[in-house]
């Protein structure tokens, strides 16, 4: 096959391979240990966006705090609180977890034209110690809802999304859900990404007892109460 | 059975949380941008990965690479050159902005952003300048699938909101379970993936 051939071939595949619709955005294997976290939106400025756009009456350090709570209105299995002081050990391993808008990104490096907002963690093995939310400033932001204007960034929409990662999740291919990697029309968590982070927060105490349960086995001991014990968890 | 599945769910759990991450919003480009703006792109191999942690907790990765091809820019075949990447593992802690560092021993195809300018990821919009070669020649992208084909002509015509699902705009890709199920088309191979970046440079 030459070629050409394989690119044409593979040019009809969009018509033919649809993503499943029901794929969960992945973790990123790494969560919070008490299923909450407390971030710090006195790093963002005073004030909110310049430009008139519908919705965009509001301040930074408030559509933050909205971002958060678009996560804690659908869902109670982790819980994200927003304090509008001024936090220390932005882009540092320890200190507070912060939102700010920056030139650079962590390590004084600048941002490339193509990055819009990074979530810097730092963990332990599997346990997210810190988190900070750093957004590129030299992009061009603003404040929004309902359709996605293609010349200003969503800044309430980027915090939700990059909250997400903070939590511990990756993105999804499902189109429908707010961690899918494309900005859209979505601007608020969807049941694909409730759902996902339900599913790393509910594991710590599902694995509790299936390492115990394998450890049991390894033994060659049948586990029988706590089999009976798993059942009842699910 | 329940057990079995329950083990190979934990084993597959264990698994999956070794795997590298995105945790960051990194806009779409596409595959003519990702060759034409690339400082240089070569195929190497990964001979050395050094962690160093700052003062402040910032861990950056340096990877040697062997440079085994040259695709463009001005780098020479047989040589060594070292990129540092932000993010790693060290003394137990990790730090992480949803970069992919390549792996010790990894075999690739690499868009250098640039050499000289330090940046977050060196590697042209991420994980969109970095194709890992497996041992049967198959290229994985950025989105951990197998390459089949490229679209020289494809543009991203939503440059400023379109997200990075970590392949550029014109790559396609397939999960590695459908790549050899008919009518799709099979995985494109090194010298081909090789010969359409040539392509485009030349266009």
């Amino acid at each position: 096959m030459s070629l050409s051939h394989r690119i044409l071939g593979s040019l009809l595949l969009p018509l033919i391979f649809i993503p499943s619709q029901n794929a969960l955005s992945e973790a990123l294997g790494t969560k919070w240990p008490k299923a909450s976290a407390i971030f710090l939106t006195g790093g963002l400025p005073v004030g909110g966006p310049a430009s008139s756009l519908p919705g965009n009456t509001e301040t930074w350090r408030v559509a933050a705090t909205e971002a958060a709570n678009r996560w804690n209105s659908k869902q109670s299995a982790f819980k994200l609180t927003t304090l509008s002081t001024l936090g220390n050990g932005v882009c540092q391993s320890f200190g507070d977890n912060n939102l700010v808008f920056s030139l650079t990104a962590c390590g004084g490096i600048p941002f490339e034209d193509k990055v819009l907002a990074i979530t810097a963690s730092w963990s332990n093995d599997t346990t997210i110690i810190k988190a900070d939310i750093i957004f590129n400033v030299d992009r061009d932001w603003g404040i929004y809802n309902d359709t996605l204007l293609y010349s200003t960034q969503d800044f309430r929409r980027v915090a939700t999304h990059e909250f997400g990662h903070a939590m511990g999740l990756k993105h999804t291919t499902n189109n429908n859900a707010l961690m899918f990697p494309t900005a859209s029309d979505i601007f608020s968590p969807t049941p694909d990404d409730v759902e996902s982070l339900e599913s790393i927060y509910k594991e710590e105490k599902d694995s509790g007892g299936s390492i115990t349960y394998l450890f049991l086995l390894a033994l060659g001991i049948w586990p029988l109460r706590l089999i009976s014990t798993h059942k009842k968890a699910d | 059975m329940f057990f079995i599945k329950k083990i190979l769910l934990l084993a597959s759990v264990y698994f999956y949380l070794s795997q590298s991450s995105f945790a960051s919003s990194i806009l779409e480009v596409d595959f003519q941008q990702a060759v034409n703006k690339a400082e240089s792109i070569f195929e190497g191999e990964v001979v050395a990965t050094t962690p160093e942690m700052s003062a402040d907790g910032i861990i950056y990765t340096y990877v040697d690479f062997l440079i085994l091809d040259v695709l463009s820019g001005d780098l020479n075949v047989g040589e060594s050159i070292t990129l540092r990447f932000t993010g790693g593992t060290t003394n137990g802690l990790t730090f992480s902005v949803g970069s992919t560092i390549p792996a010790i021993a990894e075999h690739g195809v690499y868009f250098i952003e640039s050499m000289d300018r330090q940046l977050i990821n060196p590697l042209y919009g991420w994980s969109q300048g970095h194709y890992r070669i497996q041992a049967d020649g198959h290229i994985i992208a950025g989105d951990n699938q197998v390459v089949i084909g490229a679209d020289k002509n494809a543009t991203n015509t939503a440059s400023n909101t379109k997200l990075s699902k970590g392949i550029a705009t014109g790559i396609i890709t397939l999960p590695q379970q459908q790549i050899n199920n008919p009518p799709l088309a099979p995985p494109i191979l090194l010298d081909e993936f090789k010969l359409l970046i040539k392509d485009v440079k030349t266009q």
